[in-house]
């Protein structure tokens, strides 16, 4: 009943509208290089698809200038208000982070030689000038530095390329391999860090000694830490190829 | 021409002050430690001169040899400011001396540096 209700009704004859559209944007910084001065003015008839009038207008769409095309700076998948400085260091990036992988390495080193340097000339606690230093660096402060040092060399003669390399070029063991090698050189290295966090704790915080002495607990530390950033710029360094990767692949 | 003679006087003059104030800061206080600061510094552009020669392909593109003498280079520099340092912190020299060698051995590298520069470009202006 309902649909012999509506097909009663005649459809009303087909009415030929003519939307017209102008918009002017103004832009007033000329740096603006997509956008500049535009005028778009649109004219749709939506009846001419149906009733092909002659008297109905033809659709004149002129655009003068793209609007749909973004800001130049403008990337639709940014979160922050103002983008981070772009740190592009272009062709001398590998050199900068040779560089500072160096100087990160001497530092974690002669760090740890300052503690050992300072135990050797060791004087009496502050206060007490007859008791003689409770503490000194002995060979188990040298462990987790030379363990840190023998992961840093494993992982400094990896092949970058051999371990991100896929598996069809060449040998796939090989990759396998490597990957396992440069596991062993990490895991020397979080072994050192571990070891010397161990070393702090065990050998001077539980004991109780001055800041004087826990000076060495942290000195160890931070050769440890300092090592595995020198270890990490060193690896951002020399992964990238080129220099529109920028990713840290492992 | 001229440029380049009084470069060459203005760099020596610096050079002769950086020995000077590391030779002091030695002297000074009788204790000839500082002294391996020179030493390091002298020997800090060496890597770098080695490696460079080595290891640059067709492509421009540094390799490993040249990596690891800048390397080098980067400990040695850092060794020679860390140096003196660790040893005021230790007192076996002067806060003082520590200072001046510093200085010293930074005008030493500083010349060197300069000196690299400044006369590598002529090199590859007259290529």
């Amino acid at each position: 009943m309902p649909l012999s209700n509506r097909a009663a009704y005649p459809r009303p004859p087909p009415i030929a509208i003519r939307v017209e559209t102008e918009t002017q944007v103004n832009v007033e910084d000329a740096d603006w290089n997509s956008h500049g001065s535009s005028i778009v003015s649109t004219v749709v008839s939506p009846s001419q698809a149906q009733h092909p009038l002659p008297s109905s207008p033809q659709p004149t769409s002129t655009l003068f200038s793209t609007m749909s095309l973004p800001r130049a700076n403008y990337d639709p998948r940014r979160v922050c208000l103002n983008p981070f400085p772009e740190i592009s260091l272009g062709k001398h990036r590998r050199t900068v982070g040779v560089y500072l992988a160096g100087a990160l390495f001497a530092l974690a080193n002669w760090t740890f030689l300052d503690a050992a340097v300072l135990s050797a000339h060791a004087r009496s606690p502050w206060g007490q000038p007859d008791t003689p230093p409770p503490v000194h660096v002995t060979f188990v402060d040298w462990i987790p530095g030379i363990c840190s040092l023998l992961g840093y060399m494993v992982i400094a003669l990896i092949d970058k390329d051999r371990v991100c390399g896929d598996e069809g070029f060449g040998d796939s063991r090989a990759v396998w391999r490597a990957r396992l090698i440069l596991f062993i050189g990490f895991a020397l290295m979080a072994g050192g860090l571990a070891g010397s966090v161990t070393v702090l704790i065990l050998k001077y915080i539980l004991n109780g000694y001055p800041e004087q002495f826990t000076y060495y607990g942290y000195a160890n530390v931070s050769q440890n830490v300092a090592l595995m950033l020198s270890a990490i710029v060193l690896w951002i360094a020399q992964s990238g190829s080129s220099e529109y990767e920028y990713n840290l692949t492992l | 021409m001229a440029a380049g003679l009084r470069t060459v006087i203005l760099l020596s003059f610096v050079l002769a002050v950086g020995f000077l104030m590391i030779i002091l800061s030695c002297a000074l206080w009788h204790n000839w430690l500082p002294l391996l600061v020179a030493l390091t510094f002298i020997i800090a552009p060496l890597p770098n001169a080695i490696f460079a020669h080595c290891g640059s392909d067709e492509y421009g593109e540094t390799s490993g040899p040249v990596d690891l003498g800048r390397f080098l280079t980067s400990i040695i520099v850092v060794s020679g400011f860390a140096l003196p340092i660790i040893l005021a912190h230790s007192e076996v020299i002067d806060p003082k001396a520590c200072v001046m060698s510093i200085i010293g051995g930074g005008l030493v590298y500083g010349t060197i540096l300069a000196y690299s520069a400044a006369f590598s470009q002529e090199d590859s202006e007259y290529e």
